[in-house]
């Protein structure tokens, strides 16, 4: 009786091994290739060029020094009326494996399920929806915004309120129009459910800067 | 290394290891030494309560190291408490003496599938089903029934500390295995959590021989550890080789554990048929572990940084691949290590 049971799981553990022999070999690259989607430009916005755009942000580490990372790849547009803010606009798409922080270990570390999932969450977008003028003036040619937008990270969606200046507009390289926007955040990675660490060495509260240039489409 | 990180390992194995080793001795103590003499309500309390002090330590620990469990879940690690409850709930039945075999496996099975379902929920939404997923879903089955298959076997057969170790080697094994090829130390950590708790009852088994591991707390432990193995292979930032190395070396372990629990046959209850059985799963896991860090590719060191904690692995590297080289593992390491 007990050789036929052990003859019984040993025939399952026999035909389990060669399936998972068989997904083994036949994995391939492993996960499916993540997508990530670039928004639509509008008719008259300007294009986002993604060399002339970055995306830093900085993080407190051990409680004692900011620690500064960026993404390598940006999309998207914006749109902006100094006359009429209420048709401004602006939306971008960060490819989340492209963050980069100067340490291709940490790189992989932070693309992982402790950070930014980038395999099941490809993409960290951007989107406003409603702009304001700032109280306080810009620099001399530069127009300050309160922008509210939503800000979609590891899938979830929240809030924020950046501040947007409208940085100049004018000739680009190739003759057209060329247009500018910096903007600045804060958010707190765990309400987006980045909880890795948080308290135990690496901050809660990260702060976000874009600096975007765009060509008028 | 870092101090907050260390941190976060104590947090990881102390709470749960002093969980399962207090509750597993009020169990003995209260409960009685009795195996299969106990008898009635008793029994089922104890058997159901492996399985319990699991679930409990690991969404206690899962609380501790990543804040308290969502009620909506969108990352795929965010539904590990519920599959973990759903596991739980699979292994308190299967530990019920009377409940059929049909049921006990399709319990299993459910929780298996929430955890899978859960696993890959994010990816349907971006492509829908892929071939990519079909395999990664019929991995998780496979694994698990190969595992259920054989530790299961062994924990029926034996008393004692040598199903509880096996199921060590299994969780760690997994643990080890996807810090080396996914890169995440929390997947890890998680993997980690049940051989903390079994670390406690293991001592307490040292204590008191005669205690059962009982198929209950296996189910509990194969579920969660196979999600999480999974979640690690589908989302891992490891070279897909790697990945798929080591996908075979946990089942190797099983294999060769139930071929060692197989061959002893009426020796197979001994005190050194329990040594063989689990000196053939380390011994395989070792050499596999070995193997899978001899071909991570280690980063480099920063030009710039004297101690780079992310290229940390390279000071292991050179010793490792010596001992791959001499075993035969690892391709082209000569050339690799300047030999």
């Amino acid at each position: 009786m007990k050789i036929s049971k052990h003859v019984w799981a040993g025939a399952i553990g026999a035909v389990a091994t060669l399936g998972l022999v068989s997904v083994a070999v036949s994995d391939g690259a492993g996960a499916p290739a993540p997508r990530a989607v670039a928004p639509a430009v509008a008719d008259g916005a300007f294009k986002v060029d993604p060399v002339h755009s970055s995306v830093v942000y900085r993080v407190k580490h051990m409680d004692v020094s900011y620690f500064y990372g960026r993404f390598n790849k940006i999309e998207g547009s914006f749109q902006v009326d100094a006359s009429d803010p209420s048709r401004n606009s602006v939306e971008v798409t960060i490819a989340t494996d492209s963050i980069d922080s100067n340490s291709a270990g940490r790189d992989r570390h932070l693309k992982s399920q402790d950070f930014f999932s980038a395999t099941e969450f490809p993409s960290i977008t951007f989107k406003s929806t409603s702009w304001k003028k700032a109280g306080e003036a810009g620099a001399a040619g530069e127009t300050a915004y309160d922008v509210v937008g939503e800000l979609s990270l590891l899938g979830k969606t929240r809030e924020v309120t950046a501040r947007v200046t409208h940085t100049g507009t004018g000739k680009g390289m190739r003759g057209g129009e060329v247009g500018g926007l910096e903007a600045k955040f804060t958010i707190k990675r765990s309400d987006f459910g980045m909880n890795y660490m948080v308290g135990k060495g690496l901050g809660d509260e990260v702060t976000v800067m874009v600096g975007l240039e765009g060509g008028r489409e | 290394m870092d101090p907050g990180m260390i941190k976060n390992l104590a947090l990881g194995a102390i709470p749960p290891g002093v969980l399962g080793l207090v509750v597993f001795a009020l169990i003995w103590m209260r409960v009685g030494r009795g195996g299969q003499e106990l008898a009635g309500r008793a029994l089922v309390w104890r058997q159901a309560a492996t399985p319990l002090v699991l679930m409990a330590g690991f969404i206690g620990t899962y609380w501790l190291l990543f804040g308290a469990p969502v009620l909506r879940p969108t990352r795929s690690t965010q539904w590990l408490p519920v599959v973990a409850l759903g596991a739980g709930i699979a292994g308190v039945v299967a530990s019920l003496p009377r409940a059929p075999g049909v049921v006990r496996w399709g319990l299993v099975m459910a929780a298996l599938l929430l955890g899978g379902w859960a696993s890959v929920k994010n990816m349907l939404a971006q492509g829908g089903m892929t071939v990519a997923l079909v395999e990664h879903l019929s991995g998780l089955v496979f694994g698990a029934v190969l595992a259920l298959g054989a530790l299961w076997s062994v924990s029926r057969a034996r008393r004692g500390w040598a199903p509880i170790v096996l199921l060590v080697l299994y969780c760690a094994g997994v643990s080890q295995l996807l810090v080396i090829g996914s890169y995440s130390l929390a997947l890890g950590q998680l993997a980690g959590i049940s051989a903390a708790v079994l670390v406690g009852m293991l001592l307490v088994s040292l204590w008191r021989p005669g205690i059962t591991m009982g198929a209950g707390g296996v189910a509990f432990v194969v579920v969660i550890t196979q999600v999480i193995a999974m979640q690690g292979h589908l989302y891992g930032q490891g070279e897909a080789e790697l990945k798929r190395a080591y996908a075979y070396i946990v089942p190797l372990m099983l294999v060769a554990a139930w071929i060692a629990h197989s061959a002893l046959g009426e020796r197979a209850g001994s005190r050194r048929g329990a040594w063989i059985v689990v000196a053939t799963a380390a011994a395989v896991l070792a050499i596999g572990i070995a193997g899978a860090g001899a071909k991570r590719d280690y980063d480099e060191k920063h030009p710039l940084i004297e101690d780079d904690p992310y290229a940390g692995g390279a000071r292991f590297s050179v010793p490792i691949r010596q001992v791959a080289s001499v075993i035969g593992i690892h391709r082209g390491v000569s050339h690799e290590i300047g030999a």
